[in-house]
Formats: C-alpha cells, structure tokens, sequence
C-alpha cells in the first residue's frame, strides 16, 4: 500500500520541486536586472535632476566646475560601435560564406580556429596592441598623409581633422570591428550551415552559380536570425570599455570629425570612477551607465521587432 | 538478406528505346562516394518526350543515379562518376571527345558548365524547398537567371507555369505571400511550376510525393502526365503504382545496378527478372 502511494506523490513532489528550482532560478535573474536598473536610476537620479535634459545634449563634462553634460560619451559610443557594425559586417559575411561554400575542408577548419581564437584573446591585449602598434602606425601612414593632401576646409578635411596621434573614434571603431569581428561571423557561418541541404542543391539545381545561391538563397535565408548575430556584436561594441579606453584619447569634447579624440560612455566611467570625489560626480557617471543600459537595450527591443516584423 | 547476393547475380533485361529517341543515354556508370562504389556500370537510356520511371529498394541506387543526370553530385568533393552520361549526344563526363555510336546532337554543347547544364535538365526533390520569398519570385527567380523578360512576360511565364503544375487556381490570389506559407502538397508543385518555367529538355524528379498526402499525390501526377506534353521526366519512386499509372519506361535497380529495364506496360504486367518479379509481387522490400 505504501510504495503505491508514495510512488506517484513523490514523483508530483520532486515535479513541484523541481518547477520551483527552476522558476527561482529565472526569477534571480530578473531581480538582478530590476536591481541593477533601479540602483542605477537612484544613483544616476541627483545628476539626472540637477542637470535635466541638458544632461543628454550639452557636452560640457567639467568635473572642476561641476558642470557634466553626456551629449560627447553618447555619440562617441554610438559612433563608434555603428562605425564597427559597418566595418565588421562585410568582412564577417564575407568570412562566414568562404568557410561555408568555398573553403576547402581541411582549411576551414584551421581558418575556424583562428577565428574563434581571435574572440578569446582579452580585451587588453587588443587594447595594448592599438595604442602601441595600430594607432601609431595609423597616425604615421593614414593621418599624416591625409593632412598633407585633404583640403582642410572642404568636407573631407572637417571629416579627417584631429591631432595626428592615431587615438582617436576611428581607431577605437577599427579595434572594436576587430573584436566583434569573430562573434558575428561564427555566429553567421552556424547560420549558414543550418540552411537545408535540400533547399542549397535546389538552387544548384536550377543553375545558379556559387554567387546566386550565396547572395540570393542562403543569405535570405538566415536573414532573420542574422540579425541576432549582428545585435551579438553591436551589444559587444557598445559596451567594451578596456580596449576603447586604451585607444580612443578620451576627450570630453564634443566629437566633430572621425579623427578626433573622444570618448564612450563606458570608457568614460572607466576612466573617472577611481577619482570621482564629488557626489555629483558619482551620479553623473551613473547616470551615464544608465543611459549605455538604455541604449543596449533599446538596440535590443530594435532588433526584436525587426524580427517580429519580418515574421508578419 | 541472401536473397540480394543471390538476386544480383540475376542477368539483366534491358529492352531500351531506339537511339535516335534517347534525349539522355548514360552507359556503364559506375559511382562513387568515396571509396565506397554506389553504381556499378548502369545504363539508363531516357527517351524523349516520355516519362522512365526508376524503382527498387532503398539503397539501390536510384536517386543516386537521378543526382548523376544534372552532376548535383558535383557539390560534393569526395563523389565522383565514370562511364557516360550522354545527353543531346554529349557525353556529360568527357573531355568533349567524340562518343561512338551516339544519339542525335540537339541544342548547344554544354561544355562542363554544370549551371547551363542545369538549365536544360531541371530537378525537384524530394522534399519540397521553396525558397525564401514570394511564390511569385519563386518562379520569377529561376526565369530571371537564365532569360531577360518583361514585367508582362514574367507575368505570363508564371501563369503559365502554375497552371501546368496545376497549382494556378489555389494561388493566383497570393501570390504576393511567401512560398513558405503554401502547404506541403502545394509547395511541391511549386517547385514544379519553378522546375518547368525554365523550359528545361528534362525534368528530374527524386521521390516528389514521398512527403504528400494521396489527394496533392493525385494533383502532382496529372500535373506530371501533362507535362510529358513537352518535357522528358525522369522520376524516381518508391510507390509501384505510381511507377505503373504514370510512365512509359521503367528501370528496376537492385545493390547498385540497372536489373531491368522495359517499357512500362510489359514490366509490370510480366517482370523478365525474377527479382523485379519478387519486387514487384511485394515478396521484396
């Protein structure tokens, strides 16, 4: 009598225990991120309040004065990580195709490697190598002679302006494609990879070339999901703070070409938090990482609704 | 399992169509993934304008012998054929020397390009794979890659198509919609109506209905039977009766050869092989 009994209700005890195990286990994480939410809007709040929407559009950012605007960080960071995007993108589709189509499999292999070895190596080292190796060379074989041919007053000359020192929004943006670089195009050769068998031979089977079935079979196919790969890495950019900080000059001023020193938002936190003194000071940077939580996040919901879109 | 090293043994029967008929001839192919021997010198004569239909248990052969016919096996680096596949005469796999005794030249030489090629001898598969966008475009796509038309004959040319696959009435009103949405049974017959809006000499078939149900089964072989009309269909299948309701040549295949092979009508009704017999009596497979 008791092993029927005891059979079924510990079998619906162990069943409520574990669906307990694992709601409490999803439940943590959203406490943590309404916790991380909420203490960085009560932290952020007194800058928030001080400085009202100045806070977003001046770029003053004078911790002397007292006077801190985020306009500078927020485009620093958004152009950058776009400038990234736009850079790591061609070359990951490119990389991720080759592999998938093209490679012989003895090489793709190796050229796999290398790839997901690039997305191991610690931000640092990359920072290290831009400010030592790429900014140097950069400033000495792009800016230099760019300033001796560019017309300082036309379109070009404005877009190309800075101290010729290679730590500027350019080479940040160069270093961070290099590092988002191996997450989108893994991320899009998987994708690759899972497009049917059946559905690749179908468009072999119709004649296409190598180049029809890539750009206007496969490539639609994964369309959807790639932008998830795509969001991967903007998400990456957005927030990589070590590498930036190494390379990026973190200037406060507002930044008016490509070749000018700037900053990120998190490169600025990064830079400022050890010497904040004042309380003021403390909020200003928090309110900044609310604003990177916002803009992560709304790149995010963006992606999201894209998808959604495409799906209807 | 015996059985199959005994039947092998069996001489074949091959009672093909007249030479000047064979829009395809492949003779003495022998296929290999690998290391591992797939076909052992099969000949297929196709006759033009009809249907052959290719029968025999799982792992004989069959589709692997379709997947020679436009070289789909080409993709894959480790297959490789020898033999013939003469088509219009050419022999697919030469060098483009001359094949003795070979059936009428037609149209221009393929010359190893396996895309015009593949123009000429379209295939649908087994699952239906419509592409990712309109079922409009799904036709459009094919047409565009080998043809310049106008909006206007596009136009036609899928109108066209979709009625000859017999899927014109369910769709004219979507198709704006994604191939995607269409059913399975539908879907297939798209691939179809794309298959055939190339005006391809030949249309390869591997298995077309194995994933539909018996009403859009019914639907694709009146499609098929209208469509001998003006093309050469191959087809392969597991379904006898379909074999036997729908073609005008039947080849049987067993471990890798061509066993039989006889029009459709005498094959059926009286096997020359015992083992097509034992295969078609139910006895096998």
């Amino acid at each position: 009598m008791s092993v029927e009994t005891a059979g079924p209700s510990r079998a619906a005890r162990q069943d409520a225990f574990f669906q307990a195990l694992c709601f409490s286990a999803a439940m943590v994480l959203m406490a943590t991120l309404a916790g991380l939410l909420v203490a960085l809007v009560i932290g952020g709040w007194p800058a928030l309040a001080h400085f009202g929407p100045k806070f977003f559009i001046s770029a003053a950012w004078d911790p002397v004065a007292e006077d801190y605007g985020a306009a500078g960080p927020i485009v620093g960071t958004l152009v950058t990580a776009g400038l990234a995007m736009v850079m790591a993108l061609p070359l990951a589709v490119g990389i991720a195709v080759f592999l998938v189509e093209f490679c012989p499999s003895v090489l793709a292999k190796y050229v796999s490697m290398a790839v997901e070895l690039l997305a191991g190596i610690p931000s640092i080292v990359y920072g290290m190598w831009g400010l030592f190796v790429l900014a140097p060379w950069f400033a000495l074989h792009v800016q230099l002679p760019l300033f001796y041919v560019v017309d300082p007053d036309s379109f070009w000359g404005h877009l190309f302006e800075g101290i010729p020192n290679g730590a500027n929004i350019f080479t940040a943006a160069m270093i961070l494609a290099i590092m988002v670089l191996p997450y989108i195009a893994t991320v899009l050769r998987e994708l690759l990879l899972s497009v049917p068998t059946h559905v690749r031979e179908a468009a072999y089977g119709m004649g296409c070339t190598p180049y029809e079935v890539v750009s206007k079979i496969m490539l639609p196919y994964i369309r959807r999901s790639a932008i998830g790969a795509v969001m991967l890495g903007l998400g990456r950019a957005l927030g990589e703070t070590m590498a930036v900080t190494f390379i990026i000059g973190n200037s406060h001023e507002f930044p008016r070409s490509l070749f000018a020193s700037g900053s990120t938002i998190a490169s600025t936190i990064a830079n400022e938090f050890a010497e904040a003194s004042s309380d003021l000071h403390v909020s200003a940077l928090l309110a900044l990482g609310l604003v990177l939580f916002v803009i992560t996040f709304a790149a995010l919901v963006g992606a999201r609704l894209l998808i959604g879109r495409e799906k209807a | 399992m015996n059985f199959d090293a005994k039947q092998a043994d069996v001489g074949s029967v091959i009672l093909p169509p007249p030479m000047e008929q064979r829009v395809l001839d492949v003779r003495g192919l022998n296929f290999f993934y690998g290391k591992h021997q797939a076909l052992f010198g099969v000949d297929l004569p196709v006759a033009r304008g009809k249907i052959t239909a290719l029968i025999g248990p799982s792992g004989c052969g069959k589709s692997t012998l379709l997947r020679t016919l436009n070289k789909i096996y080409d993709l894959y680096p480790g297959q490789r054929a020898e033999g013939q596949i003469l088509f219009n005469g050419e022999n697919l796999l030469g060098g483009g020397e001359a094949v003795e005794d070979a059936p009428p030249a037609s149209g221009a030489p393929i010359n190893g390009d396996n895309a015009r090629l593949r123009a000429r001898i379209g295939m649908v598969f087994q699952r239906p794979t419509p592409f990712p966008m309109s079922i409009y475009e799904n036709i459009a796509f094919g047409v565009r890659l080998h043809r310049n038309v106008s909006r206007a004959q596009m136009d036609e040319i899928v109108e066209t198509s979709l009625t000859r696959a017999a899927l014109w009435d369910e769709v004219k009103d979507k198709l704006d919609k994604s191939g995607l949405s269409l059913s399975g049974g539908q879907q297939q017959r798209l691939c179809v109506a794309r298959g055939i809006a190339v005006e391809p000499e030949v249309l390869l078939l591997d298995e077309p209905a194995s994933a539909l149900d018996p009403l859009s089964t019914a639907k694709l072989e009146t499609a098929l039977i209208e469509l001998k009309q003006s093309f050469t269909i191959v087809i392969v299948t597991h379904n006898l009766q379909q074999a036997a309701r729908i073609s005008d040549y039947t080849g049987f295949m067993l471990m890798g050869k061509m066993v039989e092979f006889r029009p459709s009508g005498e094959a059926f009704v009286r096997p020359a092989t015992a083992a097509m017999r034992d295969y078609v009596t139910g006895r096998y497979g």
